[in-house]
């Protein structure tokens, strides 16, 4: 069990984006004997968790969000080396392809829905915007992808979701790709309707339906 | 407890028993008070809301009186949208004489003032003409659109690529040029068509970029404001919140990243603004009441913030309104009812 | 055929209810899925006459104009 004011302290580095003390908790903790994975899993994880929501409620801004996303990164690559060998923490997220569909210049969304999955610790392929679907799908698997998630803002450019689920299915990898779906005019009737595995309402909820088809708590 | 049909944010019906429909306007009335921190409504508004929510009436209406001002937004650009074959000045008469508008706006399919700046001269004899014709004030509209400004749309680079690069500075850098263009092309494609005869300009979905959006129109209303100050200038928003992309950018000393409509319009209005219109997200997950009463919290707390009139956005997706191609009429009318009964705003 | 009986003979015919008739969220699906004409010009989606051929289809109906193009 870890000490609460260490866990408070965690998220409060984070929102604060304080990398200087990040490190410095994430190295007295391992060098006092504690276990990492506690620190991450208790601290760490729900701290990033609370930047997307205060993000989420325009209580933070983008930049603080993409420093705290650097933090995570620092304390997850120190972690990993106290480990040695051991359970490597990288391993238990997954592969993201993003894009904003073909024929959709809009970006902006992307970009938060990218920080905050980099911040949570993904690996992500931003392929960028009006991405066509067979460069989606190609792009997924040459990186073997768990997840693709794709953004449309345009009503006009909803359908090219429907497309990759259609193309998905036809080339036999509904199995074993999952698709979220997101953007200003998608809803989860739409997702459904289209075969969508997820929708994600903004960015944090993007993040909370990856982990659950990841299985990450 | 019998049951009443009202709908999901995403338009579908949904069946809620009366303790079901009060608790979602409860929540929704608490999650506007939390976020904006201001206050809830009270007892008797919430009630009043419960029964707009309850009418099983295909559209509800407002007690003589209680009219407001009905302003439409991209006016000119909807009729096309439905595939209607017209032009635009009949589409204006369209909007005044049969919409019942109060007012109308002339704009462009391609709706961001960079598009509108190489066109403007098409657009000045067309804003002469539609004076002659019309009866209601015509606007010009248009959106600021920053994002056209970034590469590959534009000359400066894309903070959308820069920022999850990490590249913070060279993104805040990027949005400062970016500012400049707009601005520029704002107050360039507005003096044109306000020297042409225009009642006003309308600036829509302000802060789509985030809060540099918010700031190039603020800075482009100044300078508008000073070169014409009889001009009308209405802003329309984006969102509920401004969205913190830069996150550093302030006017007159407030920071512009994170504000919600009570603080937007203080901010609008000081720098020359006299209409505003605040837009609240719908989310399509929750009810319409819940929905309803989460716009109507922050629409009320932004009409009592304002010395200008408050003109909310009522469409697909904001003001309450489920987002969907068509609206169900049944949920417009109730949340225009709400709006106008509870917020005593000024126009839709 | 009286509307009573004409809205119930519209909604068997598009499989739905008739209270579901005047319902603008779900008649969208429905001029989307069965291909009559929706309200938003979309890209692709049937329109005028495309989309009346449907609806004569659909609904088991003689339509005077679709008759005439057909010759």
């Amino acid at each position: 069990m870890i000490d609460k004011s260490i866990i408070e302290e965690t998220a409060e580095v984070l929102i604060k984006v304080n990398k200087v003390r990040a490190i410095e908790i994430v190295k007295n903790f391992i060098n006092e004997g504690g276990n990492p994975l506690d620190l991450m899993e208790e601290g760490f994880i729900p701290g990033i968790n609370a930047t997307g929501d205060l993000f989420g409620r325009g209580k933070l801004f983008l930049p603080e969000l993409i420093q705290a996303a650097d933090i995570m990164k620092e304390v997850t690559d120190i972690i990993n080396e106290a480990l040695a060998g051991g359970s490597d923490i990288k391993k238990e997220r997954g592969t993201i392809v993003v894009a904003t569909v073909q024929g959709d210049v809009h970006d902006i969304g992307k970009c938060i829905v990218v920080s905050l999955m980099k911040a949570n610790g993904f690996t992500v392929h931003d392929l960028g915007r009006d991405v066509a679907t067979d460069k989606i799908i190609e792009s997924a698997l040459a990186v073997n992808a768990d997840i693709i998630g794709t953004c449309a803002l345009l009503t006009t450019t909803m359908p090219r979701q429907k497309d990759l689920e259609d193309a998905l299915k036809s080339e036999g990898l509904k199995d074993r790709i999952k698709t979220v779906v997101g953007g200003a005019p998608v809803t989860p009737r739409w997702a459904s309707r289209i075969g969508a595995d997820g929708y994600a309402k903004n960015a944090q909820d993007g993040i909370v339906k990856i982990k659950e088809f990841l299985g990450i708590e | 407890m019998s049951k009443i049909i009202t709908r999901m944010g995403d338009g579908f019906s949904v069946e809620m028993d009366e303790q079901e429909l009060m608790q979602d306007i409860e929540d929704g009335v608490i999650d506007a008070a939390e976020r904006a921190e201001i206050p809830v409504l009270s007892d008797d508004e919430q009630k009043h809301l419960l029964e707009i929510c309850k009418s099983t009436c295909t559209i509800s209406g407002v007690e003589k009186g209680y009219e407001v001002i009905m302003t439409y937004d991209g006016g000119s650009n909807k009729i096309g949208r439905l595939g209607i074959n017209t032009g635009r000045l009949q589409v204006l008469q369209t909007y005044e004489r049969c919409f019942g508008a109060d007012t109308t706006e002339l704009s462009d399919l391609d709706y961001s003032f960079k598009q509108a700046k190489h066109i403007v001269r098409e657009n000045v004899p067309l804003m002469e003409q539609a004076q002659l014709l019309m009866v209601a004030p015509v606007f010009y509209g248009s959106m600021p659109n920053l994002g056209l400004y970034t590469q590959p749309d534009g000359p400066v680079l894309n903070p959308a690529e820069l920022l999850p690069q990490g590249k913070i500075k060279e993104a805040r850098e990027a949005y400062a040029e970016a500012i400049e263009h707009s601005v520029r092309d704002m107050v360039y494609v507005s003096s044109a068509l306000y020297e042409a005869g225009a009642d006003g300009i309308n600036f829509d979905t302000v802060g789509a970029s985030g809060d540099p959006d918010f700031k190039a129109t603020l800075l482009a209303v100044q300078e508008l404001k000073k070169k014409y100050p009889a001009m009308c200038v209405e802003i329309g928003m984006a969102g509920e919140f401004i969205l913190g992309m830069h996150g550093e950018v302030t006017h007159n000393d407030v920071r512009l990243a994170g504000l919600y409509p009570h603080e937007q319009v203080k901010v609008a209005q000081e720098a020359g603004v006299d209409i505003f219109g605040p837009a609240i997200n719908t989310d399509p997950t929750e009810s319409i009441p819940w929905n309803i009463a989460r716009a109507v919290t922050f629409t009320k707390a932004c009409v009592e913030a304002a010395k200008i009139p408050i003109h909310a956005n009522l469409g697909m997706g904001v003001g309450g309104l489920p987002l969907c191609y068509t609206p169900p009429i049944d949920a417009v009318s109730m949340a225009s009812k709400a709006h106008l009964e509870i917020t005593r705003l000024d126009g839709l | 055929m009286k509307i009573k009986d004409a809205k119930k003979y519209v909604a068997d015919k598009l499989g739905i209810a008739v209270s579901e008739l005047t319902d603008a969220a779900v008649m969208s699906d429905v001029r989307e899925d069965l291909k009559i004409g929706s309200v938003y010009s979309t890209m692709g989606s049937p329109k005028g006459i495309e989309a009346k051929f449907n609806i004569a289809k659909l609904l088991d109906i003689e339509i005077n104009s679709l008759n005439r193009f057909k010759r």
